[in-house]
């Protein structure tokens, strides 16, 4: 498919341009064959014409000969003075059309083109007709002189009788016609000849056009046709082409989409998974450390039991040790034993406190924060009187429509990191606020606590990880995991600001509308709780 | 309190024996001087009950049991008790180390005792047995 130098498209470009060219050409050459056709007939028009003229000047001027002898023949046979007029009017005229005819005919032989050999024919007949004309011509000017001049006419100038110069002309005109018959038949066939050597001309032409128009068509056209059907061609395979990756395209987005959607379903269903064997874990984690506790119940129960009963003599080899031992070790090792055991109980507790929120369907009701953290400020009075601390709401906390336990976990759980991690050297001062656009509505849980170190910032939002020194601070450390897996549950998101030794603000953000509004149902029961909890 | 004593016993349902043990220690410490029986799935613990209904023993009986156990699980051991033409009435204390709310539920429906979410104050099973033999003497 590919070309590596010479790409389909400037190759075909390339010789498309060859072909214009070719046309062009061809083009050219026929205009210009059509042209001189029409000059070489132009100008054969325009020498026929002129032959056609002569012939009728010649024809004409036979006329005017006959005309000249019929004037001969008046004059001669005059009986009147007016018969004799007529005479001398008729040969005034015959003689100076006819001469002016013939003197227009051998004058305008140089001017007419006719083939070498009517030329020359012509040329002779005009210089054997001379002397008749001539000898036509004096007859005549005679005859016209005596039909002015009667018997008054000089004998030295006309000697002969008038008969006898008509006789001259009579028979003169006979030459005279037979000549000019004979040149009027040279110049029709001069023309004739003219016009066939004209017509294989023009047949010349039109077998050259023909010709040529057979090579257009053959180098020029078929090429150019079987190019735009190879265009078409392409074109079309490309279209097909072009359908059948868009197909694929699509059924690859398909098979994606398909793919995707399983993982999801798989995802989800693992999550399940995730979320029922830790629950099973930590179900089944309670059972042993309620024994490994109840044990420990005894065995303190039993040292109790025993220690009086045993008395150690000083004079036992290893007196000091038993004491030791029965005094400190035992009790120690079991007051550790208790605390490792609690605080396996804490965790399993907190996965399961996790995993329950996490399964738990959310209802959503209007809510009054203002009221709801004013509950839970008042509920962790006594934490706040031992740190020594207050907390305050700045200005009205506005209502959101969210699940109203989950809310309350977030708050009292923030709020209690709060206390939990202020600087016991200063007054503690936790401030609660909040902001809301049409999008989210945020809460910002301000201290002025010990701050969080910045190695410890990917830390705080982990399980089972307490930030920094965490040292007399007890909490199974589930806490900001777990509200964290809550506020995105809810569509919001927590994160916070913090400075070593001045204090952090923890930041959550609510949807301001939730994914689905509360049912009326719900909404009546807000109300309904909220006027009972006026009455 | 010492005309109680030989009159009691307690069915104690549980499969784990550090739980068993536990439960005999607090007991041998305790107020209470009855007879202890230990099953330790569902099955053998509905075999046992349905032998006391034949025998026509009058001791009375109470059933303390696990949720968490082999073969037919706690629930289905109430729910079998409850059905019963004789022992319908029999107290029964739940002691389980799941506090899950349907568990509990399900627990209350069938209609018990108590349910304890271990670890279980052995003085909170004494006085619920106590006040089921003074009812019983007040029967």
């Amino acid at each position: 498919m590919r070309q590596p130098l010479v790409s389909p498209e400037s190759r075909t470009a390339a010789s498309t341009r060859n072909l214009w060219v070719r046309y062009l050409f061809a083009f050219v050459f026929i205009a210009a064959l059509i042209i001189i056709g029409q000059i070489l007939l132009q100008a054969a028009q325009e020498r026929l014409s002129s032959i056609f003229e002569t012939v009728n000047v010649a024809g004409r001027a036979n006329t005017y000969s006959q005309r000249l002898s019929k004037a001969a023949v008046m004059i001669e046979f005059a009986q009147t003075p007016d018969e004799l007029y007529s005479g001398y009017a008729e040969i005034e005229t015959a003689i100076q059309t006819w001469q002016a005819m013939n003197e227009r005919l051998i004058n305008g032989l140089d001017d007419i083109t006719l083939p070498a050999e009517q030329l020359s024919i012509i040329r002779r007949s005009f210089d054997e007709i001379a002397p008749s004309i001539a000898a036509m011509d004096s007859a005549a000017q005679c005859m016209r002189a005596w039909a002015v001049e009667g018997r008054s006419l000089e004998r030295a100038r006309c000697p002969l009788s008038m008969t006898e110069y008509r006789e001259i002309i009579s028979t003169n005109e006979r030459e005279y016609l037979r000549l000019m018959d004979l040149i009027q038949f040279q110049y029709t066939r001069g023309a004739e000849a003219d016009y066939a050597q004209i017509r294989n001309a023009q047949n010349i032409i039109s077998a050259i056009i023909l010709t040529v128009l057979i090579l257009v068509s053959l180098f020029i056209i078929r090429p150019a046709v079987s190019r735009i059907g190879n265009i078409i061609k392409r074109l079309t395979k490309a279209e097909s082409e072009l359908r059948s990756v868009n197909e694929m395209l699509e059924a690859r987005v398909r098979e994606r989409t398909m793919a995707l959607e399983h993982a999801n379903v798989q995802l989800a269903a693992a999550n399940d998974d995730i979320l029922n064997f830790t629950s099973i874990v930590s179900h089944d984690l309670r059972s042993p450390i309620v024994s490994a506790r109840g044990f420990l119940k005894e065995i303190t129960l039993d040292l109790r039991t025993i220690k009086p009963a045993i008395n150690v003599h000083e004079l036992t080899p290893n007196a000091k040790e038993i004491r030791y031992a029965l005094d400190y070790g035992i009790p120690e090792s079991l007051e550790s034993l208790d605390m490792a055991v609690s605080q396996m109980e804490r965790l399993t507790k907190g996965v399961l406190r996790i995993n329950r929120d996490k399964k738990r369907e959310y209802a959503m009701t209007v809510i009054d924060t203002h009221e709801m953290v004013g509950s839970i400020l008042t509920s962790l009075m006594l934490p706040l009187r031992e740190k020594d601390a207050t907390a305050r709401v700045i200005a009205r906390l506005p209502y959101v429509t969210t699940d109203s336990l989950a809310l309350e976990q977030i708050f009292t759980n923030i709020i209690s990191n709060a206390i939990k991690y202020l600087d016991p050297t200063r007054k503690g001062l936790i401030f609660i606020s909040s902001e809301s656009n049409d999008q989210r509505t945020i809460f910002h849980i301000r201290d002025n606590g010990r701050g969080i170190r910045e190695q410890d910032y990917e830390k705080v939002f982990k399980p089972f990880r307490r930030a920094g020194d965490n040292r007399n601070i007890d909490g199974e450390g589930l806490g900001l995991y777990g509200i964290r897996t809550i506020i995105l549950r809810l569509g919001g998101d927590i994160w916070f600001t913090s400075k070593v030794g001045v204090g952090s603000t923890f930041s959550f953000s609510l949807p301001t509308q939730p994914a689905h509004e509360p049912k009326d149902a719900e909404r009546d029961l807000t109300q309904e709780a909220a006027t009972s909890a006026a009455g | 309190m010492i005309s109680h004593k030989k009159q009691l016993r307690v069915l104690l349902v549980e499969d784990e024996v550090p739980h068993q043990r536990l439960f005999a220690r607090s007991l041998s410490r305790s107020r209470m001087d009855g007879e202890v029986v230990c099953v330790d799935d569902g099955q053998l613990a509905l075999d046992y009950l349905n032998a006391y209904a034949d025998s026509g023993d009058n001791t009375p009986l109470i059933v303390i049991l696990d949720l968490n156990i082999p073969i037919r699980d706690g629930i289905e051991v109430l729910g079998e008790i409850r059905k019963h033409p004789r022992l319908y009435n029999l107290p029964v204390i739940i002691m389980s180390t799941s506090d899950e709310t349907v568990e509990i539920n399900a627990c209350r429906q069938l209609g018990v005792l108590a349910y304890l979410v271990k670890p279980v104050e052995f003085e909170r099973i004494e006085t619920l047995v106590e006040s089921v033999l003074k009812r019983g003497e007040a029967r």
